[in-house]
């Protein structure tokens, strides 16, 4: 299972930001972003394979966990050379605890079998929490037919 | 322990699964907006009131209940200066006991709120129209304040093609979905007319309303139109809206609230009204809860002082009167009597959603000790009292004539702005929650403005600015958005007015 996000739905409400708050203590780890004031974008950490934070970080603090990449609080020294490396700006780093967060799809953080809350109050189902074979269908049935352009990100492709 | 009740913030009253221990501790995620992931927090908020508060002086200093009771039994006596206002986040119950007091002293029954449904004389739809609809004509903003919605409409537009429109001044979230019309701000009422025009041009429009009272009158008004220019828009844009609306086999109006911030909404409603006539289509509003005063007869507020104001759930604020009787869970400085009635986690009713229909709110957690429910208190205020049902109303379709076409502010050389609104949330809880709102996301205070305005007088994004209307002064941060067309800028909150950027 995991975090796929689909750019044609989003509608850019702040739910998946908010809810992700709540998790985390307030700290949150999904940031939205609406580009030119037109295009809404949640900003939540694709968890790319051969991720550049993983291989960037000098005390190996992030480390590949099953699906999700994972900071190690314990390790980070606040050196933010993973929030540059990210290619798509999802690392934060926090002042007030001096380490850097990202999005992790609540690894540990969850029981067994439920769902991130941000893909649970998405009211658009533009973030879904779900095996890559029922996104595509989802996808690929409606009428304006969408594709994978990206890391676990779908849109609708202009031929 | 997971319990169950609705959100009470918008017309949708979505369904609320809050975590309830010993006492109420989270929302269950689902899909929700901002509004209701945070909506049982104004339970333990710090501004809650426990006891009845009496302004002494300038400060307000607890009094005892029956201090209380017998202020408003004396206050009551005073027949013909009474005025009783109501919120839409009144529950059923609790307006069949204010309802059934202010018909037994003839006094009547006011709402601040702007009570969409009334400037309306045509069909009205149900949310689940729109999953049928072909053609969506959205009046406003819709997405941004019911992202709930959004689901649906994104769904049916997507999986089914639905063609969606949007007239709004400002490039929301739901123009970013939807071919747009952007008037000035003000506008929207000679476009609306100016369709309606065109129907009866083609002759397009369903040939069999021309028996429904008002159509000879309205048509004979249409004849006498300013052009479609001073709007903001060119006539040959409006060909193709009129066109797709002509063919559908259902199209459907949506109304939002944020209609309501221009001077001259009751018309831009009333042109809706005509045009959704026109085409036999229903109008489906999505607002406030203020359809359940719809049922009461409940009228809107004149603006003039009054005597002796009873203000119920309400914002004592936008109440002229010299002294204000308030019930309400939480504190606030302008009103002189603070009645403590229970918010919405502790209390049981009913509340009238934006399809008229009704849904249960139940009853969480018990009212802390003193706090009352309006029907026990306003029994022991007048013995006897007993709630009382409202009358029964018929609908009335009606073409009505619309009298102010056109109410773009004008613009001078020392306003040169168009200050464009919307309101960014519906009833009085919200401001509270706002705030928390503040301290999770960093959404701050600001307005949007077009980058070649922002060019012009050198204004960077991010940068403190100072705006200045006719009447006040206020700081706020500079957006520079492609959302507002040169000329206007974007102010969420405020009113349709002329402004200047110093």
């Amino acid at each position: 299972m995991e975090l796929y996000f689909d750019i044609d739905l989003c509608v850019g409400c702040h739910a998946c930001e908010l809810a992700c708050a709540l998790q985390n203590h307030g700290e949150k780890r999904i940031n939205i972003e609406v580009f030119g004031g037109l295009f809404p974008l949640s900003g939540v950490c694709r968890q790319c394979e051969n991720s550049p934070c993983v291989q960037v970080c000098p005390k190996e603090a992030i480390k590949r966990t099953g699906d999700a990449v994972k900071i190690n609080e314990n390790l980070c020294i606040g050196c933010r050379s993973c929030s540059i490396a990210c290619p798509f700006g999802n690392i934060d780093f926090l002042e007030s605890r001096r380490v850097s967060v990202k999005c992790d799809e609540c690894l540990g953080r969850l029981k067994e079998g439920e769902r991130p809350p941000c893909a649970r109050v998405c009211p658009t189902g533009a973030l879904r929490f779900c095996e890559y074979e029922e996104m595509e269908k989802v996808a690929s049935t409606a009428k304006r037919r969408r594709e994978m352009v990206g890391p676990r990100i779908f849109a609708w492709r202009p031929k | 322990m997971e319990v169950k009740t609705i959100c009470p913030h918008c017309g949708l009253l979505c369904d609320l699964t809050l975590l309830k221990e010993r006492e109420i501790l989270g929302t269950v995620p689902s899909p929700l907006c901002v509004k209701g992931l945070l909506a049982w927090t104004i339970t333990y908020d710090q501004s809650r009131i426990y006891q009845p508060m009496m302004r002494k002086g300038r400060k307000h200093a607890t009094i005892h209940w029956k201090e209380a009771v017998e202020t408003m039994r004396r206050k009551i006596k005073n027949k013909g200066a009474l005025t009783f206002v109501v919120s839409g986040s009144c529950t059923e119950e609790e307006l069949a006991w204010i309802y059934s007091l202010s018909n037994s002293l003839g006094a009547p029954m006011v709402t601040t709120d702007p009570v969409l449904s009334a400037s309306i004389f045509c069909k009205q739809a149900t949310i689940s129209d729109l999953e049928t609809a072909d053609v969506i004509f959205i009046l406003g903003e819709l997405l941004e304040f019911h992202p709930v919605l959004a689901g649906q409409i994104l769904r049916s537009k997507y999986e089914r093609g639905t063609r969606l429109f949007c007239l709004s001044s400002r490039l929301g979230p739901s123009s970013w979905f939807s071919e747009t019309l952007q008037p000035l701000p003000g506008g929207e009422s000679l476009v609306l007319l100016h369709m309606a025009q065109m129907l009866i041009q083609q002759g397009t429009y369903k040939k069999e309303q021309e028996k429904i009272p008002g159509f000879p009158e309205f048509r004979s008004t249409l004849k006498a139109l300013p052009p479609v220019d001073r709007a903001g828009i060119k006539p040959l844009a409006l060909s193709p809206v009129v066109d797709a609306l002509a063919k559908a086999k259902k199209p459907l109006f949506v109304v939002t609230p944020s209609v309501t911030k221009t001077d001259n909404w009751k018309e831009t409603l009333l042109s809706l009204s005509n045009l959704a006539l026109l085409l036999d289509c229903g109008v489906l509003i999505v607002g406030g809860l203020e359809k359940g005063l719809r049922k009461y007869g409940v009228e809107e507020y004149d603006g003039k002082r009054k005597k002796v104001a009873f203000i119920f759930r309400s914002d004592p604020r936008s109440v002229d009167a010299d002294f204000k009787i308030l019930f309400t869970p939480y504190f606030v400085e302008e009103a002189d009597l603070l009645i403590p009635i229970p918010c919405f986690t502790e209390l049981s009713g009913t509340l009238t959603d934006a399809d008229g229909g009704t849904k249960k709110l139940n009853k969480i957690s018990d009212p802390p000790q003193d706090v009352r429910e309006v029907g026990s208190i306003l029994s022991e205020v007048v013995e006897e009292l007993r709630p009382s049902s409202p009358p029964p109303k018929k609908p009335l379709f009606e073409f009505k004539e619309v009298k102010e076409k056109i109410n773009v502010p004008r613009v001078s050389a020392g306003f040169p702005f168009l200050l464009y609104s919307q309101p960014t949330y519906f009833n009085f809880d919200w401001v509270k929650l706002k705030k928390l709102l503040d301290r999770f996301l960093d959404l701050k205070d600001s307005f949007e403005l077009n980058p070649e305005d922002a060019e012009r007088l050198g204004i960077k994004e991010g940068a403190e600015v100072m705006l200045r209307t006719e009447k006040e002064e206020f700081k706020r941060m500079a957006l520079v958005r492609r959302s507002v067309p040169p000329g206007v800028i974007y102010l969420p909150d405020f009113k349709t007015c002329v402004a200047a950027v110093v």
